[in-house]
């Protein structure tokens, strides 16, 4: 009876249960029979899982536009070479000249969020900050993905001893907030050796869990499939079994939870570095930024403000494209 | 003419959704009397559920809307009805029991409350005295030791056994009618009989009537009276049930008896023959017999115009062009030429 | 249920020693500024004293024979001069402070559990009600309200929230009403305010991201448990729409939502860094954060023990709560 893990603890980031939409199916369906009262995909019911998951994320309005913000803030991060510092001044020195005149100005067109407390551009930092949340988010995810799946199709697939010994590893990371674990891992680092990559190795590192448990459970469920069972019958190998016939039908709810760790990433990349654990200056971080303009809550707020609307932003963008991921993969997220 | 329990005249349940207007009950119509049997037959999706569902006020409307039509119950207009009217008859006059006793029941309550709550709502009942009741609703339905059981939970019984307590549970408030939909489809085949049986057992002591909705001809040849063949939300024949059965006169109604093995017809070169294609969608339906698709006797006129309801013999309607025409018989041959 | 409590408890037993053991690993294979020098800041202390604080905390042992201590020094029940006596827990000594683990962490952790409950409140009002809201009336305003704006507040950053409330409420409508009103954003206490004032914006903020969350959960659940057959079953036996909702919907609905809420106030008694940080809050989270930028290893190991523990204990109730609203639980195996 697993429930205490049913939701990671400190992860806040819990799946939540599809919502199942009121309707028609329910009164004029009957078990055992197709409904025909509504037959919405007749015109294309050749296209694949992914296909049809593509035409339906098209379809959804909130999740097409939060797909678009992740690609203006992606294009910016990586063209951000080619013209933030010729339009703004470069945003990731300090020009002792200029400084003390620049310091602190105002929403202007020439800095259209202002200028911080060593007179840089606000909105050339929130974009090369998008770099390192960006990274951060997307590298740690696929870290977490790569062990968890790993993990879970050795422990769903073979079962016994190897099921019972990850079970329990997973129970041990669950059992404690994930921030804290994160915390005493930088926090033992010194100084000089935080950054970028020590951030994704505790974030990808300690995220595993929750995608072992997912593809474990998804695993077990497409196992008792008859056609696993026509795989092995046939005399298919372990391996090929694990590759060709259970990973593309279970991996879907990883897909929709991967989705929507990427903005948990990210908020945890602020957090750490807010904490001061994370990316350090001069390099650029959006809780970076926030640390360092805390100071300035009564004098400037807007220095905490725009790089907060930048991780909001992100992190909602990416949220909503996971809602959007999972009504159109059609996955019930519940474990 | 004396006064029906229950007339159900030319009524429509259309769904308004995205994708257009779904008519999934179009003009169905039937007597009822107290003690008789109505069963009502035809494939999913055919609106069988739906028409029922909508006599008890239990579609959501929105989506659902009635479009036409009424349902009179002891002569008063269940669909005019406000909400709060049509809720002192819902599980008092007319109860309902559905497919699916494993998940019809609320988890989390004991058996025994959840008996009680229809005596609680409807004839005020003490919760002491429903309780006590429910006992006796137990041991009606022969649920063995109901002074201990009613006091478990639903999990705790088997599926026959919590359709047993469904039944109970509709029986609570002496209705009129009891609508039962499909009541025993989810169930093994012997405690299907079971259950059929405690029906009958039930209807001859209490007179009430009976609604049974179900696809499985069996179960309607050994209980009702009257039987409803539907196809695609519309009557497609009326009758009693030995002319239904023994006089079918709709090549879908032909097409559901071909395709269910029959044993009282031991003929080994009789075989089953299943109605090839499938039920059409219900949005947006082109003029015509619905049935026309899948009808192997089509002609013509079946592509241009609707089939209304005749009455062909005497109390016995079918809503197809040729119904009862000089030499329109079922023909093994089409049965033949559909499997070739 | 009791031999279900006896396994729950022996499942601690390999994530207590798995926790604390791989800390006791991270903080001794990792370079790292040295704990002692930590407590004298700039200056050099004396090489004799140094020496003998190293030797105090045994700092000079190889990490095993330290958790061995450690773990020795937890017992409850010890033997002193050849009896076995209770003693209680040890926690060891602060070696920033030279104080007791244990009494710091005595004093710190009121402070956490009255922030944690006020934002359970907040969580259980706000998010039960929002979310039943916005199942009732689905499509409305009030659910778009709600869906979008629980969407935003788990996609915020916690600490930036907390910083905006300081400016809103603290900053900015101090200036607006010349002083005359506005809300304290540092501390537990102090002369100006009453001491529940100083938990309004803090607890506000613990509760954010929770509050959405049990919102969404229990709006999913309702709808979800609406479409259920036994949800019909109520409608047939004549119930009224708010009868089949409180009776027969909530209840079945609320399972999940409980189980998530108590889970959740196990991770707040583990202490809410973040919020605790922004705010100066005084708690467990706010300690903790404090002693592991000072290296001081001791309260690092004695907070996680005691954090440990605490999860584990509210784990348990979350289980036995479960159970009491779920019967399929209480009484195990089903006739399915």
């Amino acid at each position: 009876m697993g429930l205490v893990n049913r939701m990671g603890m400190g992860d806040k980031r819990t799946p939540e249960s599809k919502i199942v939409e009121e309707g028609v199916h329910d009164f004029g369906g009957q078990p055992g029979g197709n409904t025909p009262l509504l037959e919405e995909h007749v015109d294309h019911e050749n296209r694949t899982l992914w296909g049809d998951a593509w035409y339906r994320l098209r379809r959804n309005k909130l999740a097409v536009l939060a797909l678009g913000w992740i690609l203006i803030v992606v294009l910016a991060a990586i063209t951000a070479d080619l013209w933030v510092p010729q339009s703004f001044g470069d945003p990731r020195v300090i020009n002792s000249q200029t400084a003390a005149a620049q310091r602190l100005l105002p929403v202007s067109s020439q800095h259209p969020f202002g200028t911080d407390d060593f007179g840089r551009d606000i909105l050339g930092r929130v974009i090369y900050g998008s770099r390192v949340s960006l990274t951060v988010g997307i590298v740690a995810v696929a870290i977490s993905v790569i062990i968890g799946v790993f993990l879970g199709a050795i422990s769903g697939y073979y079962g016994g001893w190897t099921d019972t010994l990850v079970m329990r590893i997973t129970d041990i990371f669950l059992a404690f907030p994930y921030i804290l674990f994160a915390i005493l891992i930088l926090a033992v680092l010194p100084p000089e050796v935080r950054g970028i990559t020590p951030v994704i190795l505790a974030i990808g590192l300690l995220g595993w869990p929750t995608f072992a448990r997912l593809f474990r459970g998804s695993v077990l469920s497409v196992k008792e499939n008859d056609y696993v069972d026509a795989g092995r019958a046939l005399g298919a190998s372990d391996s090929r079994l694990m590759f060709r016939h259970i990973a593309p039908n279970a991996i879907a709810p990883v897909v929709v939870y991967a989705t929507m760790s990427v903005g948990g990433a990210i908020l945890t990349e602020a957090a750490l570095s807010f904490l001061g654990l994370g990316i350090q200056p001069p390099k650029i971080s959006w809780g970076q930024m926030i640390e360092s303009s805390r100071g300035y809550l009564v004098t400037a707020p807007l220095l905490v403000l725009w790089p907060g609307l930048a991780i909001l932003t992100t992190v909602l963008a990416f949220t909503l494209l996971g809602d959007g991921v999972r009504d159109a993969l059609d996955v019930k997220m519940k474990d | 003419m004396a006064e029906h329990l229950l007339v159900v005249d030319d009524l429509k349940m259309h769904f308004h959704t995205r994708d257009g207007v779904v008519k999934a009950v179009d003009g169905v119509s039937y007597t009822l009397d107290s003690g008789e049997t109505l069963g009502v037959v035809g494939e999913s999706g055919s609106g069988k559920s739906v028409h029922a569902l909508t006599m008890m006020g239990l579609i959501p409307m929105p989506p659902g809307k009635v479009e036409g039509g009424d349902v009179l119950f002891r002569g008063t207009s269940l669909i005019a009805m406000n909400d709060d009217d049509l809720r002192k008859i819902r599980g008092n006059e007319i109860a309902m029991i559905f497919q699916d006793p494993m998940t019809s029941l609320n988890p989390v309550y004991r058996i025994g409350r959840q008996l009680a709550e229809p005596l609680i709502i409807h004839k005020g009942f003490s919760k002491h005295d429903a309780w006590a009741r429910a006992v006796e609703l137990l041991r009606l339905v022969g649920i063995p030791h109901p002074e201990s059981r009613v006091r478990d939970y639903p999990h705790q019984f088997s599926g026959g056994m919590r359709q047993r307590v469904m039944i109970a549970m509709a029986l609570a408030c002496d209705p009129y009618i009891l609508i039962a939909d499909e009541p025993t489809t989810a169930l093994d085949v012997t405690i299907q009989a079971q259950i059929i049986e405690l029906m009958q057992e039930i209807q001859k002591r209490t007179n009430s009537a009976i609604i049974m909705i179900t696809h499985d001809l069996g179960v309607v040849a050994d209980i009702a009276d009257k039987v409803l063949v539907m196809y695609a939300g519309k009557p497609a024949e009326v009758g009693a049930c030995d002319d239904v059965f023994y006089k079918p006169l709709h090549p879908y109604t032909w097409g559901l008896m071909d395709s269910i093995p029959r044993h009282d017809i031991l003929d080994a070169k009789t075989e089953l023959c299943p109605i090839k294609g499938q039920p059409p969608s219900l949005i947006d339906a082109p003029p015509g017999c619905s049935f026309e698709p899948r009808c192997p006797y089509a002609q013509d006129v079946c592509r241009e115009k609707t089939p209304g309801l005749r009455e062909i013999s005497e109390g016995h309607y079918a809503a197809c062009h040729f119904a009862g025409d000089e030499g329109f018989e079922r023909n093994v041959v089409a049965c033949a030429g559909v499997s070739a | 249920m009791l031999q279900y409590i006896t396994k729950r408890i022996i499942q601690f037993i390999p994530v207590f020693f798995g926790v604390t053991l791989a800390l006791f690993l991270i903080s001794n294979f990792m370079p790292g500024a040295d704990p002692i020098q930590m407590r004298f800041g700039e200056r050099t202390p004396p090489p004799e004293v140094k020496a003998q604080l190293i030797q105090q905390f045994g700092l000079d042992q190889p990490w095993y024979v330290q958790y061995g201590k450690y773990l020795v020094a937890l017992s409850p029940v010890k033997t002193v001069d050849g009896a076995v006596k209770w003693t209680g827990p040890d926690l060891g000594t602060s070696i920033y402070t030279g104080r007791p683990v244990m009494t710091i962490f005595l004093e710190t952790y009121p402070y956490t559990i009255r922030l944690a409950l006020v934002a359970i409140m907040i969580e259980i009002i706000v998010g039960i009600g929002a979310g039943v809201i916005s199942a009732v009336k689905q499509y409305s305003f009030a659910d778009v309200f709600v869906t979008l704006s629980t969407s935003i507040l788990v996609s915020l950053p916690v600490f930036w929230l907390g910083l905006m409330l300081q400016y809103v409420f603290g900053i900015w409508l101090k200036n607006a009403t010349g002083g005359a009103f506005y809300l304290p954003i540092s501390g537990a206490s102090s002369v100006a305010f009453p001491d529940w004032v100083h938990l309004i914006l803090p607890g506000i903020t613990l509760a954010s991201v929770s509050t959405a969350y049990a919102a969404r959960i229990m709006r999913s659940q309702l709808l979800e448990v609406n479409n259920q057959d036994y949800i019909r079953t109520a409608h047939a036996k004549g119930l009224s729409d708010n009868g089949v909702l409180w009776h027969h919907a909530m209840k079945n609905a609320l399972i999940p939502v409980v189980t998530f809420i108590g889970l959740d106030l196990g991770a707040m008694f583990a202490g809410a860094v973040l919020t605790e940080t922004v705010f100066n809050w005084p708690g467990v989270g706010f300690t903790l954060a404090r002693s592991i930028f000072q290296r001081d290893f001791p309260v690092v190991f004695g907070g996680v023990t005691v954090m440990l523990f605490a999860v584990m204990i509210i784990n348990l109730l979350v289980d036995i709560s479960y159970a009491f609203l779920d019967p399929r639980i209480r009484f195990g195996g089903s006739g399915e």
